[in-house]
């Protein structure tokens, strides 16, 4: 069975090298018949792989510990879910989910593309298959998934404790599909440059599948901050951690992708700018896995080293090389169509966004690449950590919220300034007013102050835009206010979708600057004693002790009272895993809207246990606001309904 | 031995089915689209670009985002980009069926319509207004002359 798996992938190799060659080939003799040809070679490569992974995914589900993949991950008693995701918990499998993901996703734009773009879309076939081919080349030459012992093992070693998570079951699938999704515009980027078809059609394919890969990606991040958070029990969700820094670097690039692309759409200018994004955001995805596979840097989530980094180093080398080239050579046809016409526009404002957003990629990529340069210049390997990244980023945060706020106030082109000022009063004020109360509450951190003020800003200019634009449609088109709303989204899905996805990014803010305010306590508790940590008590009840199938746990029973009235039983637990041998902690989280209680099972004795209390304000706005803006994605990307009316309506007018 | 033999078949299949393009003699050019094609293509997308512009600058004049003349600028330097795409539409369509060149007059009124319509869905029917200062015919539901720019 194991072999069906390694030669699907070696058919795998072949095909996509073949469907790469001769779509190039056959587009550049404008021969239909090869590019054909090509096009089936991508849907066969995309049969293969799957096939390949089926392959793995029975062998884990069967648990065939003869392969050492399923060997290394997985256990007797590993529950199954676990077992399945256990596909993609080591390298090998993960490699073998790339590829197969971006075997669907280039039969998907096979299939989309086969009555348009039919110039452009050989060259994206060729990238997209090129890509393949590098990652089935390292599972047929580098590291093979199939690969088996000559004996066979009664029990595997088992799925490390911590990716025993529900985050495990979406957090890095999550995350492999937006990165796989932005080869897709990379490959929509190159077709560009090498046809010089610069314009609309690939600037409308391209934001269609950056905007899919972002939703994902934000997804992702989003998922792997929640695991985070109730597993790795140290009260936080983000650290700065190389890897984590690999998969926020492609993120906030595509976000300013994102944005300027518009300013691409309505004005003509920014094109270079465009394509240099789509490039480099691309090329962060394989510099993300560069940095898990080299052993580099270190990190939670590294593989350990291995050879597979530098190949990764060189592949990511000669793509920026490729790219750079051509765009090199297509620069004088990239020129501007416009000029910006005024500071105070849309576009100006788009401009900033974009400075701003770029500006923390270059200072998160600059973080964490510090300890190699700085072992380069001066033979000491000096690491920043979360200061470092706080103190930078957190002003450019602050000034990209602000923009987020200016934004809807302006027009394009050029604003007038009195509407400007009348349009920005009220919110303003209103953002000086929250921030004098919060001041006399006892707020009197800068940063923070200056957060909450401009999260007040934006969600009141949020509100206005939807509430006169409500109003507008309700004069002007006499609908009734609901209709009129309805209809306002409806048909600016992508602007007022993106209104809905800053509303979101505000929440966030809302609760990242609430982190300052996070209080943590250590205190040892004899049974029956009672702990007071602001307005709540906590009660130690008792301590269990028992065995599982894989692990050892034990558990302290906790009473929670908020203001003597009793809310929450919590049980944190240290677990032991029969293969482990670091013993891991379960916190326990009394979650509200206003903070959440975090609760770690420090140590414990004959009657005594150790706790290690954390209370972490507006937490679960953080989630809220992923899905919101998960939510505001998902309106920008809803089918549109008025362009097929639009096309039936073409057939009865005629210009 | 079963499984060897299943996927030697599927692999024969797969080559057969990649070559079987390239074996076809008669079929030439039928994966690539002509370049007329395409150009067109672009060019709908860029009328398209164009009304919604339009259209957005109205919207944000009637949210008052935007003054009095920098509308009335905007939107004739939008409605000449406009008129320019649908002349070249005109043009590349000429070679496919022999259409009678609009003037300009009309090809505006035109891109008036059909703003207009697509504001409503495509469902209204109401009847044109005329400016009461230079007398043009203007769609129903405008606020400006699109000739003069005085208020309807």
């Amino acid at each position: 069975m194991t072999e069906i798996g390694y030669y699907s992938v070696l058919t795998a190799f072949f095909l996509s090298g073949y469907s790469a060659l001769i779509a190039f080939f056959g587009i550049r003799g404008r021969k239909g018949n090869l590019v054909a040809s090509a096009e089936n070679a991508a849907y066969a490569v995309f049969g293969f792989l799957t096939i390949a992974s089926f392959v793995l995914i029975y062998a884990l589900v069967t648990r065939d510990f003869q392969i050492e993949y399923v060997a290394r991950y997985t256990s007797n008693g590993l529950p199954m879910t676990y077992t399945i995701a256990a596909f993609y918990a080591g390298q090998k499998g993960s490699l073998l989910l790339w590829g197969w993901l971006l075997s669907i996703f280039a039969a998907i734009v096979t299939f989309q593309n086969r009555k348009k773009n039919r110039e452009l879309l050989p060259y994206v076939l060729t990238v997209l298959m090129t890509v393949t081919m590098f990652f089935t080349f390292l599972m047929v030459f580098v590291t093979n998934p199939f690969e088996t012992f000559n004996y066979r093992p009664p029990d595997g070693q088992g799925l490390n404790p911590l990716l025993q998570n529900p985050g495990m079951l979406f957090h890095p699938p999550t995350l492999f599909i937006g990165y796989v999704g932005l080869t897709v515009p990379f490959g929509f980027a190159i077709a560009a440059l090498i046809t010089g078809r610069l314009d609309a059609v690939w600037i409308k394919t391209t934001r269609k599948w950056t905007i899919v890969a972002w939703f994902f990606l934000t997804a992702g991040n989003m998922l792997g901050m929640e695991w985070a958070y109730v597993e790795l029990g140290w009260g936080g969700y983000w650290a700065w951690d190389p890897v984590e820094n690999a998969s926020f670097m492609p993120w906030i690039i595509a976000t300013a992708y994102l944005h300027s692309v518009m300013i691409q759409e309505k004005r003509g200018m920014l094109k270079v700018w465009n394509i240099v994004l789509i490039i480099f955001s691309f090329l962060m995805t394989l510099f993300g896995t560069f940095i898990t596979r080299s052993g580099l840097i270190a990190s939670v989530h590294s593989f350990g080293e291995s050879s597979l980094g530098w190949i990764f180093l060189i592949f990511l080398i000669a793509s920026l090389l490729i790219s750079l080239t051509l765009l090199i050579r297509r620069l004088p046809q990239l020129k501007s169509k416009n000029q910006l016409d005024s500071f105070l526009s849309k576009e100006s404002s788009f401009l900033y966004n974009n400075l701003l957003l770029v500006g923390i990629a270059f200072t998160v990529l600059w973080g964490t690449l510090f300890p190699i340069i700085s072992e380069a210049i001066r033979g000491v390997k000096i690491t920043v950590g979360p200061p470092f990244f706080n103190a930078v980023i957190t002003p450019i945060g602050l000034g990209l919220l602000f923009l987020m706020g200016i934004c809807p106030l302006i027009a394009w082109r050029r604003s007038s300034v009195s509407n400007f000022l009348k349009k920005f009063f009220i919110p303003s004020t209103a953002a000086v007013a929250g921030a004098f109360v919060l001041f006399i509450v006892g707020i009197r951190l800068f940063y923070t102050l200056i957060s909450y003020a401009l999260c007040i800003f934006v969600l009141i200019t949020l509100f206005f835009e939807f509430f006169y634009g409500t109003r507008t449609r309700h004069s002007v088109f006499k609908e009734g206010y609901h209709k009129a709303l309805w209809n306002l989204v409806v048909r600016n899905k992508r602007r007022y979708g993106g209104y809905v996805v800053h509303f979101g990014v505000v929440l966030v803010f809302i609760s990242l600057s609430a982190n300052t305010f996070n209080l943590e306590k250590q205190i040892t508790l004899k049974k029956g004693e009672l702990f007071s940590f602001k307005e709540y008590k906590i009660r130690y009840d008792s301590l269990v002790n028992y065995p599982t199938a894989i692990k050892h746990v034990v558990a302290a029973t906790l009473s929670i009272f908020n203001n003597e009235h009793k809310v929450a039983v919590l049980v944190p637990e240290k677990t032991l895993f029969k293969s482990q041998e670091q013993p891991t902690t379960e916190v326990a989280i009394h979650t509200t809207l206003k903070e959440d209680l975090y609760v770690i099972l420090a140590g414990y004795g004959e009657d005594w246990i150790t706790l290690k209390v954390l209370i972490n304000p507006l937490v679960v706005w953080l989630w809220i606001g992923g899905v919101v803006m998960g939510l505001g994605t998902l309106i920008v990307m809803l089918p549109d309904r008025r362009g097929q009316s639009e096309s039936k309506r073409k057939s009865v007018v005629r210009f | 031995m079963l499984e060897y033999f299943i996927l030697i078949g599927l692999v024969l299949f797969a080559g057969c089915w990649i070559l079987s393009p390239i074996l076809k003699s008669n079929s030439t050019d039928s994966a690539i689209i002509l370049k007329t094609d395409e150009a067109l293509g672009q060019l709908e997308y860029e009328k398209k670009e164009a009304y919604a512009a339009i259209r957005e600058l109205e919207f944000d004049e009637n949210m008052g985002k935007i003054s009095k003349e920098d509308f009335g600028a905007l939107k004739k330097q939008y409605m000449l980009d406009a008129v320019h795409y649908l002349k070249k539409i005109d043009e590349l369509q000429e070679n496919k069926s022999k259409a009678k060149a609009l003037g300009e007059e009309e090809i505006i009124d035109q891109i008036e319509k059909e703003i207009s319509s697509l504001r409503h869905g495509g469902s209204s029917k109401q009847k044109d207004v005329f400016c009461v200062q230079c007398g043009t015919k203007s769609p129903p539901n405008r606020r400006f002359c699109s000739s003069c720019g005085a208020k309807i």
